[in-house]
């Protein structure tokens, strides 16, 4: 999975923040007490490197409103910067859900090629520079950043759930120095059951047939007419 | 018995092989199959050939072809490898493989192209096409696959604001959805700025640099200069040409916009224009730019200790339309008041807001890097013309000379940027009227000083060649006439003034410049400094003229680094020096 992207978590970025003037354009209120949002981002690998994100956001009332008069309030503009941040995956069923009663966006996407296959049954996935990701079970994996946005900051928590079967997951780095979490992943492409099984059934039945031919003279010298009596 | 028995078995175990081998082949899954989704950028602008080059650009969003590769098939792919090529501009990439491709699985390959340097002088937009090759293998073999996609190359003065289909258009987000990349036309390390920039701190800020973390009037002072730069070289505001105008279906908003160095040296820009070449001097010095973009506007700003100050470079006004330039003080006002209405999300006036350019985030962080721009030793010249014309002044032709307001924003323009009231455009500078005639008493010159300032004539007792000197009330400017009866030469006079100096505890810095010419007399002409171990420091221009009977010397002085500012008024008095008969 890729998840380099994802310190700039697009739902909870405004406008205003992808352009790099967040802290400026705060309202007023937020100079003076910059408010801390939580975001909650889950992401499920398959044993093929696809995932499914589930980025969910609450705010407070403010910073509500101010969400709905940028992205929203113009998912065409949410779903081409979700595509741009992810720019080395591809994007499917990109979905917006807006709960404003309590206030909590939900965008959630497939994403094809979201880990790479690197050889020898191992997987990886891009992380963010600095992040530290930590186990929780053998297949679920968390770590947590923080980025400013519009009136204060947004801290991630992010879950990576990896492939059922998925072994032997660490923190490393890429060849370019990059962090990655990679893991192990059972060879799929193996040979079939039937292959195998009709491979060692005839390695078998030739070997016993061999051996059962080759035992006919030795019969006939022992056990066979040639040995009666003329 | 025995063999009977293992033949039998041999045999069962042969016969369930086989049938093993032929369920497989009746049950076994579908070869790989390799499906391609190819999308490609319908046209790059030469002046981001470089962004275009970097996967980590814009988080890696300014690819130019973008090739999705799945395996529908039921069966691996091994070995599969894309190489891209743009025929006469970037030779086939190192192939990318992927090693193995399951059933279901999809990679993704994202083309950077590597554009030569060349782009930056490329003027017109050409059509040019992406070849692409994916070569694999499966169970039929060796397998390539082959497409060519086409795209438009942009010249370098393209700002493509967006490559919506016009049908997807529906705000101005999507309007602008690639105003990240005007970036790629704010130049600071073009070496034609870097040249105008080295220039201007060093003869017309008296070696003063500004950079992050610098006093906020120095900055101020920094920003006060350029501008009465640009106004003394005539650069004028262009007006409204060059509105983004639509172009076919699929790149729906494109301006010409020029480069820096081509509005430096060309006298008139676009509001992006000025914006950017008012970003790319300011980051050359090492401040902080951004520029405010709106759907019809654009000004530069910069961040001066965690504060934004916004700037109306167009401020330099538009005389064929009859809008008159304005002092500084009223360029950063209006400046101020239009990243108020920005903040507020724009108004009717300036435009609705679309955002603001961080220069430094863009460039370091982004990877929005500007062309690479070859030296132009023509540029640099005009260059040392027109500051030569700025601090010299003299010389030159009617059409040269700055208009009167002009001489007014740059005697501001000395004022450090304070808030004070400036003169009115179209006034005329104090020494051309209500002032006083001073004549020498020994009657070896005559020459009009404006009125309020304070004469002070034979200042120095021990140093009998200062025959005067004359400051404003405020003692930012100054003339200082000095006669060296019977000495021959201006060495021999500088020389004398240095020692003075030393003297005085003080040391002296003067280097030569063209000769002028002053009510039909030739003038040679210095360039120098004056520091004092107190702290005292003065820049000025020195007028010096031989004649039989001894040299004179005519001093035009500022505190350290606001001569440039003030030195059109000073010249203005100086205009009115006689020598005596």
């Amino acid at each position: 999975m890729n998840l380099k992207r994802w310190t700039a978590a697009p739902i909870a970025a405004g406008i205003i923040a992808a352009t790099g003037v967040a802290a400026l354009s705060a309202p007023a209120h937020a100079q003076n007490s910059p408010r801390v949002q939580q975001e909650d981002l889950d992401v499920t690998v398959d044993a093929v490197g696809n995932a499914t994100f589930v980025d969910k956001v609450t705010r407070s009332a403010i910073d509500w409103e101010q969400y709905k008069r940028s992205y929203g309030g113009n998912p065409s503009l949410l779903k081409r910067d979700v595509q741009h941040q992810y720019s080395s995956m591809d994007l499917r069923d990109i979905a917006l859900t807006n709960d404003d009663m309590n206030r909590v966006a939900t965008l959630s996407w497939k994403a094809e090629a979201a880990a790479e296959y690197i050889g020898n049954g191992q997987w990886q996935g891009a992380l963010p520079k600095g992040a530290q990701a930590s186990k929780v079970s053998e297949t679920l994996w968390e770590f947590t950043t923080t980025y400013p946005d519009p009136g204060g900051i947004t801290q991630a928590t992010y879950h990576i759930h990896l492939p059922k079967g998925a072994r032997n997951a660490q923190q490393t780095q890429n060849e370019t120095g990059d962090p990655v979490l990679r893991y192990t992943l059972p060879d799929s492409a193996a040979a079939p059951l039937l292959l195998v099984i009709a491979a060692i059934s005839g390695a078998l039945g030739a070997a016993l047939l061999v051996v059962g031919l080759r035992g006919k003279p030795a019969q006939a010298k022992g056990w066979g007419p040639a040995a009666r009596p003329a | 018995m025995r063999p009977l028995i293992l033949k039998v078995s041999g045999v069962i175990l042969l016969a369930v092989a086989a049938g093993c081998v032929a369920a497989y082949l009746a049950t076994r899954p579908a070869p790989g199959r390799l499906t391609l989704s190819i999308e490609t950028k319908p046209a790059l602008m030469s002046a981001a050939y470089k962004v275009y080059g970097n996967r980590v650009a814009g988080n890696g969003r300014y690819w130019l072809s973008k090739v999705v590769i799945k395996n529908e098939g039921g069966a691996p792919v091994e070995n599969v490898t894309t190489s891209y090529r743009i025929p006469g501009l970037a030779d086939w990439t190192t192939p990318t493989t992927y090693l193995r491709i399951l059933p279901g699985q999809t990679v993704v390959s994202l083309y950077y192209p590597q554009l030569p340097d060349s782009l930056a002088t490329k003027t017109t937009t050409t059509t040019e096409h992406v070849e692409l090759k994916v070569d694999y293998a499966d169970r039929r073999g060796e397998q390539h696959e082959a497409r060519q996609m086409d795209f438009q190359l942009r010249g370098r003065n393209d700002l493509i604001y967006t490559t919506l289909p016009e049908a997807e258009v529906l705000n101005v987000q999507d309007l602008y959805e690639n105003t990240d990349l005007a970036a790629a036309f704010v130049t600071p390390d073009d070496p034609v700025i870097k040249y105008f920039v080295e220039q201007l701190e060093s003869k017309a800020m008296g070696g003063t640099t500004v950079g992050a973390g610098a006093d906020p009037r120095e900055i101020a002072r920094f920003m006060a200069t350029v501008y009465a730069f640009e106004q003394l070289s005539g650069i004028v505001y262009a007006g409204t040409e060059g509105l983004p105008e639509k172009s076919g279906t699929s790149v729906t908003m494109i301006q010409k916009v020029r480069l820096p160095r081509e509005v430096l040296l060309g006298g008139s820009g676009l509001c992006i224009e000025l914006a950017a070449l008012y970003a790319s001097i300011s980051e050359a010095a090492g401040l902080d730019p951004v520029i405010f973009m709106t759907t019809v506007h654009a000004f530069p700003g910069l961040k001066v200790n965690n504060e934004l100050v916004g700037f109306e470079a167009t401020a330099v006004g538009i005389p064929g339309l009859g809008q008159k330039r304005v002092p500084f003080e009223a360029a950063l006002k209006r400046g101020e008041e239009e990243k108020d209405i920005w903040m507020a999300g724009g108004n009717q006036q300036i435009g609705q807001r679309i955002m603001m350019l961080d220069l430094h985030y863009l460039h370091h962080v982004s990877g929005i890097v500007p062309p690479e721009l070859p030296d132009d030793p023509a540029a640099r010249q005009k260059i040392d013309e027109i500051l030569a014309r700025l601090l010299g002044g003299q010389g030159r032709s009617a059409q040269q000379a700055p208009p009167p307001h002009a001489r007014a924003v740059a005697r501001n323009a000395g004022a450090g940027g304070s808030a004070q009231p400036s003169q009115p455009p179209g006034s005329q500078p104090p020494a051309a009227h209500g002032g006083n005639r001073y004549s020498d008493p020994n009657g070896f010159f005559t020459m009009a000083l404006p009125a309020g300032w304070r004469v002070n004539a034979y200042p120095a007792a021990n140093f009998r060649s200062l025959a005067l000197q004359a400051f404003d009330a405020g003692q930012t400017m100054g003339v200082t006439v000095l006669v060296f009866p019977g000495v021959p030469s201006a060495e021999d006079a500088i020389n004398q003034v240095r020692s003075y100096v030393t003297s005085q505890g003080g040391q002296m810095s003067s280097t030569e410049q063209a000769q002028v010419t002053n009510n039909g007399r030739q003038y040679r002409q210095f360039f120098g400094g004056t520091r004092y171990a107190q702290g005292a420091a003065l820049d000025w221009v020195t007028y010096v003229r031989s004649f039989a009977q001894g040299t004179v010397m005519v001093s035009l002085q500022a505190k350290h680094g606001q001569l440039v500012g003030v030195l059109p008024q000073l010249r203005q008095v100086f205009a009115t020096f006689e020598p005596g008969a």
